[in-house]
This record gives structure tokens, sequence and C-alpha cells, in this order.
């Protein structure tokens, strides 16, 4: 899958951050830096995927 | 694996802030110290913060648009980010290019550009499109990454 972040920055000035396509919890490393440059973090809401992931990783290590 | 973060705008980057000046058609005026406004503060609103009623007028940069009487003044704040001092009474034609009292189109000039080049620092092609509610979105995307 490719990996892509998408940024919307909407008219009132208020910024979404969207990650897709990275493996383990890489995406949030790579969103970061988009959102320190911008600014204050207002909130975080993880998608099905990220669960998901989560699961098949503790299966795959045997935990 | 997916997340989403919502993060508020914050002026913290000069080359950004120049950046959303040139997007919306105005001039940079580098170095210049003072703003043209009303001249006085009538206190019908309170002041930006971190910013004192001695400050009124005064600024690191500012930049202005053709047609408008009144500019915008950039400060640097004693906590390393910026802030915009400006008059948006109506005569002073600043409030058609800035959006609303609280600069919103500037601000959203500002995240766009602020946005862009962290993507280029960073190896990514930045894709722009405006949506139909007016928001603009960026996919940043690696190749070969």
């Amino acid at each position: 899958m490719r990996q892509t972040i998408t940024v919307t920055v909407a008219p009132d000035g208020s910024v979404s951050v969207e990650t897709a396509g990275y493996k383990g919890s890489s995406c949030k490393q790579a969103s970061e830096f988009i959102e320190k440059a911008l600014g204050a973090k207002t909130g975080e809401t993880l998608k099905p995927e990220y669960y998901q992931q989560s699961t098949e990783n503790r299966l795959k290590s045997g935990n | 694996m997916s997340h989403v973060v919502s993060c508020d705008i914050e002026l913290n980057d000069l080359e950004a802030i120049k950046a959303a000046v040139t997007r919306l058609g105005g001039t940079w005026k580098e170095g210049q110290k003072t703003y043209a406004w009303y001249g006085r503060s009538v206190g019908d609103y309170p002041l930006p913060a971190g910013v004192t009623v001695d400050q009124l007028g005064k600024c690191n940069h500012a930049f202005g648009f053709k047609g408008a009487s009144y500019e915008v003044g950039v400060t640097r704040l004693a906590n390393g980010k910026y802030t915009l001092m400006w008059d948006f009474w109506g005569s002073g034609g600043l409030m058609e290019h800035m959006g609303n009292e609280k600069a919103h189109k500037f601000i959203q000039a500002y995240g766009v550009e602020k946005a862009k080049i962290e993507a280029r620092r960073k190896g990514y092609s930045a894709q722009e499109t405006t949506l139909k509610d007016g928001s603009i979105k960026l996919v940043l995307s690696k190749f070969g990454g």
C-alpha cells in the first residue's frame, strides 16, 4: 500500500493530519513532523486499522 | 496503520508567513517596524495574547495588499512565536484578504505553506487540491520510500 500523509487545512484554520499505508506505529512517526511544525495537538483518533494491525503483530510475535 | 490528528496552527516560522503573504497576493515588507492602522486602540476588542497597548503600531516586519490602506504587522513574541497585529476596520481594506477578524484565511494559507515547506525538507512531494467546503488538502507522498 502506498504511504501517504494527508493534511487538510479548513477555512477556519483547523488542521487534520491523516496517515495511511504505514506499518506498525511508524504512522505516528511519519506524521509527527507535520504536527510539530504546525502547532499544538488538540486531539487524536486511531482508525480501526491501528488496532487490527496491533493484534496481528501480537499474534505474530507470539505474545 | 492509520491515525488522524487534529491541531491548532501556531505562527512559528517566518519563511511560511512570507509564503502565505505571497499566496494571498500580498506584498512583504521586510524589516518594516510600523504598520498602518487607525492609530489608537478604542478598546473594543482584546489585544492579541502576549501584546501590550504600547506595542500597538509597532512590529518586526509588515505586509500589505493592493488597494488596502492599512497594513498587517508581524511581531515576534517573547516565546519565539509570531502574532499578527492589524486593524480590521472596514475602510482599512484588510478584511477581504485576511478572511475575518481572526484572520482565518491567512491562517489557512500559512498552514498549507508551512506543511509544504516541512514536507519538502523531509523529501515528500505534495499534491494540493481545494475541496468544496473551502478546505485545502495536501497529499504528501514519498517515492521509493
